[in-house]
């Protein structure tokens, strides 16, 4: 009965931020023949005068010409605007506001009445992380998988494997800030204060892989770049993530049983 | 409303020595209490007193500082202990706290799910009685009808212990009478134990069996009711001129007040020995009265403070 709260407990915001996906996911597929024209009248010199003016360092300047060069392609295109930008970034926020808020409550209410159950605050725990990565799976494959399906629609085709690849490392990053937002939420129990918090280690990721060599951290490989590139998976990344949400889950089960209500 | 024997020993809830700390804050300060099983128990005291703070300590919700909770023979500070404790327990909190996005039927089909003597019969009966809207939503029923929601919900967890805090604050008499008589009813056909913190003293006397009036984190007394009433006297002393200040040797005196003639003397035990010391003293007339629960409440409660100031 815990997942049947769990999953009554988030189950409208999951369905709005599913469709919201969806919505995402077939907007920026039938925009690729806009996109495809958009790119055919690119002037390549555009970049070379900014190069040339100092605007751009060298990398800079390579790395918008690998992304010219490679969005001529609709695996370029979808890649590049898709899965490392936006859908990285909306699973990742929506995941977080998934794991937002008391397992205990629902939209604060019922804090006592669900420790007056019998059921264990770890197994409250346990069933709202497994709902939400169940969530976050749904959120990170079904629009993965939708890319391939209307993919004839606008005259091209996608590898069923390689959106089941990025919807999958992008599921490891997402349960990752779902985590964090669990862990947040057993210590300030509310939804925003958690939001805000995991916002704010989002953040810091981000920034902290400015430092890290172009390609690692969290975001940078588990948005698939490397897989998109040369067909490698970044594994060091995969079990990092892996590690680190079964800390951050085990850290807010352990605090949990700690705490007085 | 009938009144049950109780003659039980075996105790269901048994705290010893409990101390509960907040912040430099003593919530309790070495509580001890038993309560028999099969009884109606009344938990008594002022607001802060430390009752709520002892119904989370038995039901798992705070961990003790220092001290023993146990119920049905288990320590509430053991998490699976507590677990068995909470299938054999049900709970009614002071603010109704329920799912308020569930309806009424939803959320008796979840407890239902959860005790594994869940009384679906009963359940039913009680949503029939009661005049529950199934349909409704929780967030969406008045006070009145959420209390009534949060009472069944505790009787029908087939649960062997069901506490209740400030069960009837905000039903109105009609309300409060009829919750009251399902209360009692589980209690003298299933051989249930009730624990009740509350300030409404007409419904412990009405119902209860057993009273405790905590005060500072404190048992002040743990004691049948019957027994309360029956040590407890109103001993009223009345003089020909003003009264005078009398230091009464007889034992059992919880409170002595002036007010011209008359001395009114509260007696826990012996309320024969005080009239013989007023009469020695030139009373002209005296009458030893019952008293009532709440004077027992107010003057323990009184004298604790100025024990306490003192």
């Amino acid at each position: 009965m815990a997942w049947a709260k769990a999953w009554h407990d988030t189950r409208w915001r999951f369905a709005a931020l599913f469709a919201v996906l969806v919505v995402l996911t077939c907007f920026f597929v039938l925009e690729w023949p806009q996109v495809q024209h958009l790119m055919a009248t690119l002037d390549p010199a555009v970049a070379g005068r900014a190069l040339g003016s100092g605007a751009l360092d060298g990398n800079a300047y390579h790395a918008l010409g690998e992304q010219i060069a490679a969005q001529r392609t609709f695996r370029g295109y979808i890649w590049y605007q898709w899965f490392d930008q936006n859908f990285a970034s909306c699973v990742v926020l929506f995941a977080a506001l998934l794991g937002s808020g008391s397992v205990l409550s629902t939209s604060g209410r019922g804090l006592l009445l669900s420790l007056s159950l019998p059921v264990s605050r770890g197994r409250w725990l346990e069933a709202r992380a497994a709902i939400g990565f169940a969530q976050v799976l749904a959120l990170a494959l079904v629009p993965s998988l939708l890319i391939p399906l209307l993919a004839p629609a606008v005259g091209e085709s996608y590898s069923v494997t390689e959106a089941l690849v990025h919807g999958g490392l992008i599921f490891v990053l997402g349960s990752v800030f779902l985590a964090v937002a669990m862990l947040a939420s057993a210590i300030v129990d509310d939804f925003g204060r958690a939001i805000v918090i995991t916002a704010v280690v989002a953040l810091g990721v981000g920034y902290a892989e400015l430092l890290l060599p172009n390609g690692h951290g969290l975001f940078h490989a588990l948005t698939g770049g490397a897989y998109f590139r040369a067909g490698t998976l970044p594994w060091t990344e995969l079990v990092l993530g892996v590690a680190l949400t079964g800390a951050l889950i085990y850290g807010a089960a352990a605090h949990l049983a700690r705490r007085d209500f | 409303m009938a009144r049950r024997e109780s003659n039980v020993v075996e105790a269901i809830v048994e705290i010893a020595d409990l101390r509960k700390t907040y912040g430099g804050v003593e919530a309790l300060a070495g509580l001890n209490l038993r309560v028999p099983r099969g009884a109606i128990c009344g938990l008594l005291g002022r607001n802060g007193a430390g009752k709520t703070t002892a119904l989370k300590a038995l039901l798992g919700m705070v961990r003790p500082t220092s001290g023993t909770v146990k119920a049905h023979g288990l320590a509430a500070d053991v998490p699976e202990q507590s677990l068995e404790i909470r299938r054999r327990t049900s709970f009614v909190s002071e603010d109704r706290d329920l799912y308020s996005s569930m309806s009424v039927a939803g959320i008796v089909g979840f407890a239902a799910g959860l005790y594994p003597r869940w009384r679906a019969d009963l359940a039913a009966e009680y949503l029939r009685k009661l005049e529950l809207p199934v349909e409704r939503s929780v967030k969406h029923l008045s006070r009145g009808m959420r209390t009534k929601l949060a009472w069944l919900l505790a009787l029908c967890a087939g649960a062997e212990l069901v506490i209740l805090d400030e069960p009837t604050a905000g039903l109105d008499p009609v309300a409060t009478e009829e919750l009251l008589q399902l209360l009692v009813a589980r209690v003298a056909r299933d051989g249930v134990t009730a624990l009740l913190s509350t300030h409404q003293l007409a419904d412990i006397e009405q119902v209860a069996d057993h009273v405790a009036i905590i005060d500072h984190g404190r048992a002040l007394l743990d004691a049948p009711l019957d027994d309360l009433r029956a040590s407890h006297r109103r001993v009223q002393v009345v003089f020909a001129g003003e009264a005078p200040e009398i230091a009464f040797a007889t034992r059992g005196v919880v409170s002595v007040r002036r007010a011209g003639r008359v001395l009114t003397v509260l007696v826990r035990a012996d309320a024969d020995g005080v009239a013989a010391e007023a009469r020695a003293r030139g009373a002209a007339s005296v009458d030893v009265l019952p008293v009532t629960l709440k004077e027992i409440f107010i003057e323990t409660v009184a004298e604790e403070k100025s024990n306490g100031l003192g």
